[in-house]
């Protein structure tokens, strides 16, 4: 067992070593800059200030809604959209797939276009009956990451119901299971695993985005992002650490909301 | 004269100012010698200066690719521009790279550079020293000059070379405001009677941080948060919600959504009206009998790779011929960095020569110094407290 094991992390190993030489040099460098300030000395000045301010306590609570009510809508959206394509043929696919290599700032800006004030949408219909951009509650945020990472989690959960799937979900027909069970029992534990893993990506994503809430979001609550942004534009030298000690609690952010993610996909294979 | 017919006339004058140059400058500038701006010249030769600067303005990246770079390059140097969004990202770059440890080889040679961003970079010891009053075409400037010595009151000290003046201007369409508010107690008057119809970017972007402190210079810091304040609901979506920049308050103000518009940079609504962004009818004004002025520079960080090339460019900045074209409405119509009185008599002539615009001030009235560069943080923070954060 221990032997297999070992060979495992050998296989693992050129991954993990990339992984750990790339994110955990660029961790180790920015936990270096939180702490030191430019001309040497450690100091907690950087972190103290941080947590002092009322605005980061503001954009950590929009930071999470955003992040949580993005992934939700995402994940409910791309489940019907797979739901609705299942049976249907490639070329509706291929169209379902086209969102997915657009950049996010594209996306951005193009809502930008349409939706701003004296946008194109306003000047075709005369108004639009909600602010979506620079709204204080984040809406044209949040549709930016749900029109991006809705077909990208549809994808993911459509490769899961391949032909096999299918077979399985007769199979349990023929042994007298309804609907509701069939999903509960057969395709749910199918689609989960991706659905909760691409998730997690989306959350993560959205937790650090910076260039959506820059070009469509609200002046005030900032993102984490979007603070850590202001904080180096603010003051170019001490902006810097209190920017490091901002993006370090997002990454932290991101990795927690990874743990319950996992530990919730976990929960359900179980019970 | 058109543009067309200057280029050429403006590279040979350059070439011929810069022949000129090493043999007076020994005279004039006092402390260097003839010999060691010929050192200079012969070091930049085939070096290539990175020069991060704001590469939002299409005009002035026009007037650099067609007159800066090519003047540059007849002294055997080549001009990369790195465009940034934030003269704060190009500091960052430095500091970034001081952290890392890094003297020399840096990838920033020159940076276009004033107010705050340059007061931080002279704190934490980032820019070259000494430097700036040694360029031969240093000595067509006025250094005792109060608006040139100070950036934002603080002493420039030959860590930056002054290349552009720059004055704070509103705009409005004549069409739908033929009679603008003459004052901000006007403005305020003017927001009562059209609610919605003005706003400004919120502060810490530059220009809306320029309009807050224009406020606080003309009534005292405590007076201009209440006024702020007072301004708030009568504002564009009752002050909710505010443009992030100067382009998109530009693009409210084109689209009829708000009627003013505004900039630190007087010749704007000419640019516009060029670009058919603003409507003809767009006219510049100034609220007040004063307008709030700076000048920009260029610094070399103290780590630049290529510090000699950095010094030509910036002389090349300075050269009467190319700062003439700068202040020609024609081209730009950004006001001079020199003192026309240093000027030979034919170089003087240029700048008369200079056509007007209906799209831009004869008269900018009283020139307002900046504040302390020390102040705009704290401000700017004032402002998101009392201000933006305020329901």
């Amino acid at each position: 067992m221990t032997a297999r094991r070992a060979r495992d992390l050998g296989l693992l190993a050129p991954a993990i070593l990339t992984v750990a030489v790339l994110f955990g040099g660029a961790l180790a460098g920015i936990v270096r800059t939180s702490l030191v300030p430019l001309g040497g000395g450690a100091s907690l000045a950087a972190w103290r200030a941080l947590l002092g301010d009322p605005d980061f306590a503001a954009a950590l609570v929009f930071t999470l809604r955003v992040t949580v009510v993005s992934t939700v809508l995402a994940a409910i959206v791309g489940l019907v959209g797979a739901a609705l394509l299942r049976d249907r043929g490639s070329a509706l696919r291929a169209m379902l797939a086209l969102p997915v290599p657009v950049p996010h700032l594209l996306v951005a800006t193009l809502a930008v276009l349409w939706l701003a004030p004296g946008g194109i949408a306003e000047r075709a219909l005369g108004g639009l009956p909600v602010d979506l951009v620079r709204d204080r509650a984040g809406l044209g945020v949040t549709l930016v990451y749900v029109v991006k990472e809705a077909p990208f989690l549809a994808l993911l959960v459509l490769a899961a119901c391949g032909r096999d799937l299918r077979a399985r979900e007769e199979v349990a027909a023929v042994l007298g299971s309804g609907p509701w069970q069939r999903m509960r029992w057969v395709t749910w534990p199918a689609i989960r695993g991706p659905l909760v893993i691409g998730s997690i990506i989306v959350a993560a994503y959205a937790a650090g985005s910076f260039e959506v809430p820059l070009a469509i979001g609200p002046n005030y609550p900032p993102t984490l992002a979007t603070f850590a942004y202001e904080a180096t534009q603010g003051d170019v030298i001490a902006g810097q650490g209190e920017a490091a000690a901002a993006l370090l609690l997002t990454s932290a952010l991101s990795m927690f909301l990874a743990l319950v993610a996992v530990r919730f996909a976990r929960d359900v294979e179980g019970g | 004269m058109t543009v067309r017919v200057l280029g050429p006339l403006v590279a040979v004058a350059v070439l011929l100012g810069g022949c000129g140059d090493g043999g007076r400058a020994g005279t004039v500038a006092g402390r260097d010698t003839a010999g060691s701006w010929e050192r200079v010249l012969a070091q930049a030769r085939a070096q290539t200066v990175n020069w991060w600067m704001y590469g939002g303005d299409d005009r002035i990246n026009a007037y650099v690719r067609r007159y800066v770079k090519p003047a540059a390059r007849r002294l055997g140097v080549t001009v990369r521009v790195v465009p940034v969004t934030d003269t704060a990202d190009a500091v960052g770059q430095v500091v970034t790279e001081r952290r890392a440890g890094k003297t020399s080889g840096g990838s920033v040679d020159l940076i276009w550079i004033n107010g705050e961003n340059f007061a931080s970079g002279k704190r934490a010891e980032l820019w070259l020293r000494g430097w700036a009053g040694r360029l031969p075409n240093a000595r067509y400037v006025a250094g005792s000059d109060p608006s040139i010595a100070r950036d934002f009151q603080m002493p420039v000290d030959g860590q930056e070379s002054p290349w552009s003046r720059a004055a704070f201007v509103y705009a409005t369409d004549t069409a739908r405001v033929p009679d603008p508010p003459a004052d901000l107690d006007g403005l305020l008057a003017w927001a009562r009677a059209h609610p919605g119809r003005f706003t400004y970017p919120a502060p810490p972007d530059f220009t809306g941080s320029a309009f807050v402190r224009h406020v606080v210079q003309a009534k005292g810091e405590d007076a201009a948060f209440r006024y702020l304040a007072a301004l708030k609901p009568l504002m564009y979506r009752h002050g909710e919600v505010f443009p992030k920049s100067e382009a998109e308050l530009d693009q409210l103000f084109a689209n009829g959504k708000v009627d003013f518009a505004m900039s630190y940079d007087a010749n704007f609504v000419l640019t516009a009206v060029h670009k058919g962004q603003f409507p003809r009818t767009a006219r510049p004004f100034v609220l007040g009998d004063g307008t709030l002025t700076n000048v920009s520079y260029v610094a070399i960080p103290a780590d630049a790779a290529h510090p000699a090339a950095s010094r030509v460019l910036a002389n090349v900045l300075l050269s009467p011929p190319l700062q003439a074209v700068k202040a020609d409405p024609a081209v730009l119509g950004i006001p001079t960095v020199l003192d026309r009185a240093r000027l030979p008599a034919a170089q003087r002539r240029r700048f008369e020569q200079a056509g007007s615009s209906p799209y831009l001030l004869r008269d900018l009235g009283r020139p307002v110094q900046e504040l302390p560069a020390g102040r705009v943080g704290s401000i700017e923070a004032r402002w998101r407290r009392a201000v933006l954060r305020q329901p």
